[in-house]
């Protein structure tokens, strides 16, 4: 009945014999590739709120336009949207409207013109407001807010804009940001983003925006199970920490992103299991159970059965043959290099481009045979060879995100040669793109 | 008066094996949850035989049960409805915490939490204008000192509320035991929709709030 697959594969199924272990345990949590039979669409519930302060006259504000064209004329007339713009004023372009009315919304949109300063709370709280008065338990609701700069007028602090986010995700609408070339705040967008339980982009220019803009588009409309809640119960002496998601709820479990058809989410879990749990003589050691709660599309809460881990102890030279599991070890490649890269992005913001250089070179050791890891940090490396630190700090801030949260495909072969043309052929939010600010097409 | 929060259904409840039955499924109703089968006092004793609820407290002849089995029984109901057998609901509940089966019975979004959030963020920011227009005189130094701590105070009531909303009320009294209070900022926007889903949620609030034995 339950459609998730959560299980859990150790990186090596051993423990040392007598030893502390330090063990790596992949929790997967796999979607079926496709809705069975007819499942019912996740009806949308949107707000577009974009930017048209001076800075975005001209190109960035004509493309910004196009991509909110692309999402209204997707939208079927189960959908709802409203577009909001803000620049030192909030202005509400098309109030919530059913997407069958799409023509108007549209219209309503190509009138828009470059304005002022940057209200970006502003003009988030009035697309949340929007989308608010249409929240129902089997819908998707999120505001999705463009931006190029900073938020600078109205409420102005990141944390106190963060935890509206956060309110409004727990009554149940949800924030996706978009960063719009060198100017904005990545911290603040990234923030909003994880806070509001949505996902945050960015495009290096305005022509970059139409990928991602499809990719998120592309996802909610292939949502499978939301608001993932993953609880971890070690047993008793064992520590464990996930290692690649950071945020908790206010019952201590795990957030986990939401999950499409045909993808894997997934939390790196790492476990020290003392020396006296394996000694010589215990039969298998149990040293984990985990369950996730989440939603259905049709609004459902539902909780998997329980999966634990259990693994035998085996001396030194048994432990050292029992081979690595690949896709633990890729999924563990990406975690560490995203560590790594968030360090080089302080030590890029700090002006210390030594140090960027030997944290790059760290990360590529640490990615190993992870094709798409050493490509994407070949990129990275190429944007610090200009020492463009707006521009690197954007990249290492959106990849690091990408490779710790990002959805694979059950069947990907990390150590395969990375092959962009092939990633195209993808769905597009399983996709592994080089370069985050850049369109894969280009 | 806005839409009755289910969740205090789930507080504070003492009552025999009907009243429970009753209580569950108010609740179900009111999130809009649709049971195959009802929460009866037949699945009650059934659930308790299985011990998928725990046994009732005993007083003389009576059965008694709490809130403790209303968490129970709500949260056997929702593994029911996502396909677990009886007998695997049966071995999670002798190993789950009371935060476990609670975290199974999460409020689902609505409008009204969503405009609600809205609402006391608006006033938020609305607020540092007029706190940095107060002139303070020592009689008022003290008095913001204390409206300052006010929400820690509330806090030791018990139930008390993170925030204090202050909010004039219009009183509308239709006979001498039954009264209804308003916002006035609320009367002033109510549109006839507005007042007849009130009309709705005050029907199904007092049919949930209703003593047992008298007719419906």
């Amino acid at each position: 009945m339950t459609m998730i697959d959560l299980s859990l594969t150790p990186r090596r199924a051993a423990l040392l014999e007598g030893l502390d272990t330090e063990v790596h345990v992949l929790v997967s949590i796999a979607a079926p590739d496709a809705p069975p039979g007819v499942a019912p669409r996740t009806p949308l519930n949107l707000a577009l709120v974009l930017d048209r302060s001076g800075s975005m006259a001209g190109r960035p504000l004509h493309e910004a336009k196009r991509c909110a064209e692309y999402m209204i004329r997707g939208l079927t007339p189960a959908d709802r949207v409203a577009v909001v713009t803000f620049d030192d004023a909030v202005d509400i372009v098309a109030p919530s409207t059913p997407a069958s009315a799409q023509d108007g919304v549209v219209a309503a949109v190509r009138k828009i013109r470059s304005g002022g300063s940057t209200n970006l709370h502003g003009g988030w709280l009035a697309g949340a407001e929007s989308v608010g008065a249409h929240v129902q338990p089997g819908g998707l609701s999120r505001v999705i807010l463009l931006t190029d700069g900073q938020a600078n007028h109205g409420e102005t602090d990141p944390h106190r804009i963060a935890q509206d986010c956060a309110r409004l995700a727990a009554a149940g609408v949800t924030t996706s940001t978009y960063g719009l070339g060198d100017g904005f705040n990545e911290d603040l967008l990234q923030l909003m983003a994880a806070s509001g339980n949505g996902r945050s982009y960015f495009g290096e220019t305005a022509e970059d925006l139409m990928d991602p803009f499809r990719e998120e588009f592309d996802l909610m409309r292939a949502l499978c199970a939301r608001q993932l809640r993953l609880k971890l119960e070690p047993a008793p002496g064992v520590e464990a920490k996930v290692i690649n998601l950071t945020r908790v709820d206010a019952d201590g479990r795990t957030i986990v992103p939401d999950v499409a058809y045909g993808g894997v989410a997934w939390a790196l879990v790492r476990l020290r299991v003392p020396a006296s749990l394996a000694e010589a003589g215990r039969a298998d050691v149990h040293l984990l159970t985990t369950t996730l709660a989440f939603q259905t599309t049709a609004g459902e809460l539902r909780t998997t059965a329980p999966a634990h881990l259990r693994l035998s102890r085996l001396p030194a030279a048994a432990f050292a043959a029992v081979a690595e599991d690949p896709v633990v070890t890729a999924r563990w490649q990406e975690a560490r290099s995203a560590e790594v890269q968030e360090q080089a992005r302080e030590a890029a913001a700090a002006g210390d481009w030594g140090r960027v250089d030997a944290l790059i070179a760290d990360a590529q050791r640490t990615a190993g045979d992870n094709a798409w890891a050493q490509e994407s940090l070949a990129a990275l490396e190429q944007i610090a060879r200009t020492r463009d630190t707006l521009r690197f700090r954007k990249e290492a801030a959106y990849k690091s995100a990408r490779m710790r949260e990002r959805l694979y495909e059950a069947s990907e072969d990390s150590a395969a040669a990375y092959d962009a043309t092939f990633e195209q052929t993808k769905r597009s939010y399983l996709r592994r793109k080089p370069r985050e600010g850049k369109n894969m097409s280009e | 008066m806005g839409r009755i929060d289910p969740s205090t259904l789930l507080e504070h409840f003492e009552g025999d094996i009907e009243a429970l039955s009753d209580r569950a499924t108010a609740w179900l109703d009111l999130q809009g949850l649709h049971d195959a089968e009802a929460p009866s006092s037949r699945v009650v004793r059934d659930y308790v035989q299985r011990g998928i609820l725990s046994r009732p407290e005993r007083r003389g002849r009576d059965a008694v049960y709490e809130t403790r089995h209303l968490i129970e029984l709500l949260a056997a109901r929702a593994l029911v409805r996502d396909g677990w057998p009886l007998a695997k609901i049966a071995e999670f509940m002798a190993g789950a915490k009371p935060e476990d089966l609670r975290a199974l019975l999460a409020p689902r979004p609505s409008p009204q939490s969503a405009l609600d959030a809205v609402r006391q963020i608006k006033a938020r920011v609305a607020m540092p204008k007029e706190a940095l227009m107060l002139r303070m005189t020592g009689d008022q130094m003290k008095a913001s000192a204390l409206r300052a701590a006010a929400p820690a105070h509330v806090a030791q009531i018990p139930g008390g509320h993170p925030h204090v909303r202050v909010e004039r009320m219009s009183k509308l009294e239709f006979a001498d035991d039954l009264t209804v209070l308003i916002g006035e900022r609320r009367l002033a926007v109510m549109t006839f929709d507005d007042a007849e889903a009130i009309g709705r949620a005050v029907t199904a609030a007092l049919l949930a709030a209703k003593p047992r034995g008298g007719k419906p």
